[in-house]
Formats: structure tokens, sequence, C-alpha cells
């Protein structure tokens, strides 16, 4: 199962709840208020049917009452009346009360005596049902078609046929007998400019329909277009019936609310009903928008809940991220990461703290772990360090002693004065090289030199300068002579020189650039330069011969060399 | 106390010193300092080494109380005849002058030559430089020509003095 993040579930739960919260909250108070409301409405369709009912009763009472006043007058029960006066009369009430459409008088044989405008005088009404009712006492009928006036007044407006609610009451002489019927034709058109003004052009505009029925259920008024609508079988004209929602014929769900007519003091009414109905979905509108509405906040408040959870869960989360974080870069070593001491919660504070204590542990055991290891570390290197002193010690001693003992086997080889080996380091040099000719034959040249009267110079420019004569003498020699061969101071004056793989000819060449060497040394004293010869004696080693022999032969040739004159060179067996 | 020997290899860091220095302060040698930047001890040694091995050359070192003063060479021809006829060219430490270093080379370098078997050293030296010329004439050499436009030296053509000294008249056939 995939682990979720604790800022994740909480989120989720938060929006969960507010959307469920959402939901319910919406459907109850959805229903509740939609229950109200529909209430309202039906309540309202139905104070407004019967305000058109209280309308068309009172109405209908006061014309009654009109006419009786009217059939009361002395003027009208008096025979001696003219006809001129009483139309006169009849036509002032019609002029104030636009609705009458006729109002006339009719005698007892139900010629109309006069009228207002004189309209249908002298006609026989005697047949009519208001004229006849009239006879007997005050009446109201129900409403009917137009007879003789149709063809006299204009139709109405509407375009429906000219209809009548007739009012009558007889007219008795001032003796007490029956003198005629006086008549009121009132205009039906009176029905319907009370429903427009009850039922105003909104309410109309939003479907509210309304009907009036007779006693037999025909239909008196409609509004326009729907003269032939069939009503609900179920709707019972008897019974008042408020705001409920039916199943017209049509198909539709109408709210439907029905008011029967009740008369008005001593009229009692025609047992009219008046029906009102507005369409379902229109009536009910309000609440569909009141629902959507409450769907919209209850969406909005889900919206809202849940991203204040997300903040809270934020708010929740990021402490323990902050700490994981911190633990992450404390095991990468980072030990001065900082660990946030406080937050909102006081959870996470006591977290942080007690993680904050841990590290403070841990840092204090590795302090003391590393001063431990430092301090060992420490003294390790003490000791090797003074193992280095003393190794080193003892390789400088060494290294000292090597060197002494080669300084010293350099002394014991070389002579101080001209650097150059001595006559037991020649000896040495020259066993190793006639051994080396034992087994390889090969030509070696000895040499004898030494400095023309030297004496001479000694004596005369001082010790001093017989010193520096053998010096470059030396120097001298070592520049002709190559590397291999084997030079030695052989004692006083004398040098010898060893020459291996040397012929004669090549020796004699030596020896006499050498010579000539010699001749450009010169040593500046005050008394002058001194300049310098040397005279060369020189063998050719042979198979067996030892070097005590080569050098005396040498020195043999020396002697020559220096009988002959000196500042010359001669080779053994040569002499001179 | 002057001392005078010939070169060999081992004094080659001293003379390599000595010449850098003797061209930097005076200006009488034929290479400049910055022609001889380039040279090493190595090639110096080398130098002398040559000169050790042949009979008729030599490079000859005056030392005042171990410090290199001064030098000498003089080249004898390959051919044999002109194998005893020497050119010298020498050259003295600024500090050491006019203290006979010269005269010592020069009277060093011609006992070698003539027990060399030499009959002639020459040597030239530029017209202008008179303290030369003094030395030259007081060691028996004499002006025997004048190589006209012969260098160029501080951006102007100079003549050239040809200065001679015959040592033998009728050298002996080698």
């Amino acid at each position: 199962m995939p682990r979720l993040s604790l800022q994740a579930t909480l989120t989720l739960a938060f929006a969960a709840v507010s959307v469920l919260m959402a939901v319910l909250l919406s459907a109850l108070l959805g229903r509740l208020t939609a229950d109200a409301l529909r209430q309202d409405i039906g309540t309202s369709l139905t104070e407004l049917a019967d305000q058109m009912r209280a309308r068309l009763d009172a109405g209908l009472a006061d014309r009654l009452r009109t006419v009786e006043l009217l059939a009361s007058l002395q003027q009208m029960r008096d025979s001696a009346t003219a006809a001129a006066d009483n139309r006169f009369l009849l036509e002032k009430l019609r002029r104030n009360d636009i609705k009458i459409a006729w109002i006339g008088f009719a005698d007892v044989d139900g010629k109309v005596v006069y009228s207002a405008d004189g309209i249908l005088e002298g006609a026989n009404v005697a047949a009519r049902p208001w004229y006849i009712s009239g006879k007997q006492g005050p009446y109201v009928g129900d409403v009917h078609e137009a007879k003789l006036l149709a063809k006299i007044l204009p139709p109405p407006a509407s375009g429906e046929p000219l209809r009548f609610v007739d009012v009558a009451a007889p007219v008795f002489g001032t003796t007490g007998h029956l003198r005629g019927v006086l008549g009121v034709h009132l205009s039906w058109e009176w029905a319907r400019d009370i429903e427009q003004h009850v039922f105003t052009a909104s309410r109309r505009a939003s479907g509210v329909e309304t009907f009036v029925l007779n006693r037999e259920g025909q239909t008196l008024l409609a509004p326009q277009g729907r003269a032939g609508v069939l009503l609900p079988a179920n709707l019972d004209l008897a019974e008042t019936s408020s705001g409920q929602l039916l199943r017209w014929p049509d198909g539709q769900d109408y709210v439907t609310t029905l008011v029967r007519t009740r008369g008005y003091d001593e009229y009692a009414g025609l047992g009219w009903s008046i029906v009102s109905r507005q369409a379902a979905h229109e009536a009910y509108a309000p609440v569909r928008q009141m629902q959507d509405m409450v769907r919209a906040i209850g969406a909005a408040m889900a919206v809202l809940f849940a991203l204040f959870g997300l903040w809270l869960a934020r708010r929740i989360a990021q402490p323990l991220h902050q700490l994981s974080h911190v633990a992450d870069r404390l095991r990468g070593g980072e030990m001065n990461a900082l660990i946030p001491a406080s937050s909102t919660f006081v959870e996470t504070t006591q977290l942080a703290g007690s993680f904050k204590h841990l590290v403070d542990a841990i840092k204090a055991e590795q302090g003391k772990l590393q001063a431990l290891n430092e301090s060992l570390e420490e003294q390790v290197a003490k000791r090797t360090e003074a193992l280095d002193i003393a190794n080193r010690h003892l390789f400088s001693s060494l290294e000292e002693r090597q060197r002494l003992v080669a300084r010293l086997e350099e002394l014991a080889h070389t002579d101080s004065l001209s650097g150059l080996l001595n006559r037991r380091a020649l000896h040495e040099r020259a066993a190793i090289e006639l051994a080396r000719l034992e087994r390889q034959p090969a030509p070696l040249a000895l040499m004898i030199f030494d400095i023309d009267h030297f004496k001479r110079i000694n004596d005369q420019h001082g010790h001093e300068a017989g010193d520096e004569a053998i010096r470059l003498l030396s120097r001298t020699a070592t520049g002709v002579l190559r590397e291999v061969d084997i030079l030695a101071r052989f004692g006083g004056e004398e040098f010898v020189a060893l020459l291996p793989d040397t012929p004669l000819a090549a020796a004699i060449a030596v020896a006499e650039r050498l010579r000539l060497a010699i001749a450009a040394i010169s040593i500046v004293t005050p008394a002058g330069p001194i300049g310098m010869t040397a005279s060369f004696g020189l063998a050719m080693w042979e198979p067996g011969l030892s070097l005590d022999i080569l050098i005396s032969r040498a020195d043999k040739a020396l002697y020559g060399a220096k009988h002959g004159g000196r500042n010359r060179l001669v080779a053994w067996p040569d002499q001179a | 106390m002057l001392s005078l020997h010939p070169a060999r290899m081992e004094d080659a860091e001293a003379y390599l010193a000595f010449f850098a220095r003797l061209i930097a302060t005076a200006d009488t040698m034929l290479p400049t300092p910055q022609e001889y930047q380039s040279r090493t001890a190595a090639e110096i040694a080398s130098t002398f080494s040559r000169f050790a091995e042949q009979d008729n050359q030599l490079f000859l070192l005056a030392w005042q109380d171990g410090q290199l003063a001064g030098f000498i060479t003089v080249t004898g021809g390959m051919a044999r005849k002109n194998r005893g006829c020497g050119y010298i060219v020498t050259g003295v430490d600024v500090a050491f002058r006019r203290k006979g270093v010269g005269r010592a080379l020069f009277a060093a370098a011609e006992a070698w030559a003539r027990e060399a078997g030499f009959w002639r050293l020459e040597l030239t030296v530029m017209a202008h430089n008179e303290a030369a010329q003094q030395l030259y004439l007081a060691a028996g050499f004499t002006v025997e020509g004048c190589k006209r436009a012969a260098l160029c030296w501080d951006d102007r053509v100079v003549d050239e003095f040809l200065m001679g000294k015959v040592l033998l008249h009728a050298p002996l056939p080698a």
C-alpha cells in the first residue's frame, strides 16, 4: 500500500468532510426551504384568487344594491314621473359605471319603457330570465351571451362574444302594486378587468392563468386563447384548494388553486369557481434558483474548506519536513545544522525540542570521542616524531661517518697541496691498472716529469711561490690529460702520470702538449713574473713489467732529459 | 698573487661569469650580452678541452688571489703555412685593469708561442680603443694596417687596426 503523506491525507480529509457537509447541508436546506417556499407560492396564488373572488362578489353585490336603491326611489315608483326624467337618471348612472352596458325599465307587460340612451326602448323583454326573475324580487343572473343588444352595441376589444351579467329588481308603484322591472346588463368585460387588475402583468408574464367557472363547470372567463382548456378531472369544484400541484389534461403539472364565490350581505353569490394555475416549472423557479444557490454556496464552502485544510496541513507538515531535512543534513555530517526551535503547534515544538536534545547529546558524545581520538593521534604523532628524529639522527650519524671515512680515504690518497693522488694512491691505482692489463694487454705509458730549477723558485721567491708553482702545474696537467689518465704527485716537484691505452707516439704528443702548456704558466710576483719549464721521462709498459721497474725506466729517461738541458722529453730507452 | 695557467674544464663556470661581466661592463669584445646569454658552462668546458688538445692553441687564464681577472687566447692556423701565425683575443676584467694583468697575459702567451714555434702573433683592435693599443704597443706589437669600416659598433661603422709582432724571422721547417 502506497504511503500517504500527512499533508495529502489531511488535505483530502478536509476536502472530503467539507464536500460531505456541503452536500448534506444543501440537500437539507434545499428540502426545508423548498417546502416552505412552495407553500408560500401556493398561498400567494390563493390569496390573489381570493381577492378576485372578493371583488367579483362585491361588484355584483354593489350593482344589486344600486339597482334596488334605484327601484325604491320615489321618482321611479311614481307613475306620474316623466319617462325623460327617469331616462336621464339611468343615463347618469350608466355614465358613472362604464361597465353597465345597458340599463332600462320594462313595464308589467315586458315592454321597455325607457332606458339609458333609449336603447331597446319599445322592445319586449318579457321572455328574458332577468325580467321573469326580476318580477319576483332582486335578481342577479348568470353570464349569458347578448341577444338583442348584440346587434346594437360594439363587440368587446378581446374579440369574444358580447356577454352580460344581469342584475334586476322589481319596481313597485306608490300604491304597492308591481309597476315593472328595472334591469341592468353588466358587461362581462368587467370580470376580465378585475382579473387583469388583480393578476398584474408580471404575474401573467410568469404564467399565472385564471379561469372563472360557473356552477356547472362551464368556463365563464379564461385567459386569451385558453377558452377551450379542459380542467383536470380530479379538480373538485365544490372544494376550495390552495396551491395543489395538479396534472392538467395537457400533461403538464400546474400549481392550482380554487376559490368559490360566496356572495356579499344578502346577495348569495352565483357559485362561481375561480381557478388559478401556474406551471410548476415557472412557479417553482425561485425554488430551483434557491436550490442552485445553496448548492453553489455549498461547493464554494467545500473549496474554501479544502483550501483551509491544505493550508492547515502545510502548517502541520512543515515543521516535520524541516526536522526531517535537518536530520538528513546531520546524517550528511553537517553537525552545525540548525534545528528549528518553535512552530505553531505545541506537539511539533516538543518534537523539535526532543530532537534537539538528542542531537546535542550525540554531538557531545562525538566531541568526546573526537577529543579522545585527537589526543591519541597527538601521542602517536609525538612518538612518531621522536622516532623520526632518532632515525634521522642515526642516519645522519651514519652518513656523517661514511663521509668521514670517504674523506679520510680521500685524504689518505690525496696530496693536500696539489689535490692530486699521492704516491701511495698511485701505487694502488697502478696495481689495479696493471692487473687489468695482465688479463687484457694494451699499451700503457708512464710519464715522470718535474719542474726545472724548482729549488731556485723556492729559494728566490719563497715557499709560497713554490707551492703556487706546484698548484699551477697540477691544474695545467689535469687540463691536458684525460679523465682516464692517472696523475699523482710523486714527491717534491716530481709528478707521475699513467696513460692507459696510449701507445708511444700518442704519449709523446701528450707530453709535448703538456710541456708547452707548462711554458704558458706564469706567477707574477712583486719581483717580476716567474715562468717555468718541466722535463719529462717516458717509459712504455711491457707485459710482466712491475710498476717499480716501469717507474725506474721512466726515471732514467727523465734523468736523460735533465742532462740533455731540461725542458724536454726523453723516452726510455733513449738517453737524451 | 697573480697566477696564469692554461684553462681546464673545471674553470668553465668561473669563466662564464667572468666573460658575461666583462662584456656587460666594457664594450670592447665582439659578442654583445644578448648574444652571449645562451652560452652554457658545458659549451665553455668543451671549448677549453678543444684548446688543450691542440699544440698550437692556447687558452690562458689569469687569476688574482683566486678571482678570474683576465684571459688571452692564441690560435694558430690549421695549415702548415700558417700554423705558427697566432691570432690573439684578450680581455681583462674592468676591476683588474691597469694592474699588470694584461702585460702578464701577453708575456706568458708570447713565452708559450715562442716555445711552440710560432713566428708571428697578431691581433685586431678598434681604432678608438687607445687603452688597449697602449698595452699592445707595450707588448711589442705594431700597427700594421687599418681595416677600414671593419666593424659596426654602437650603431656606426668603425675602423679596426691590425697589429702584429714577429717572433722569428726564419721559422724552422716542422
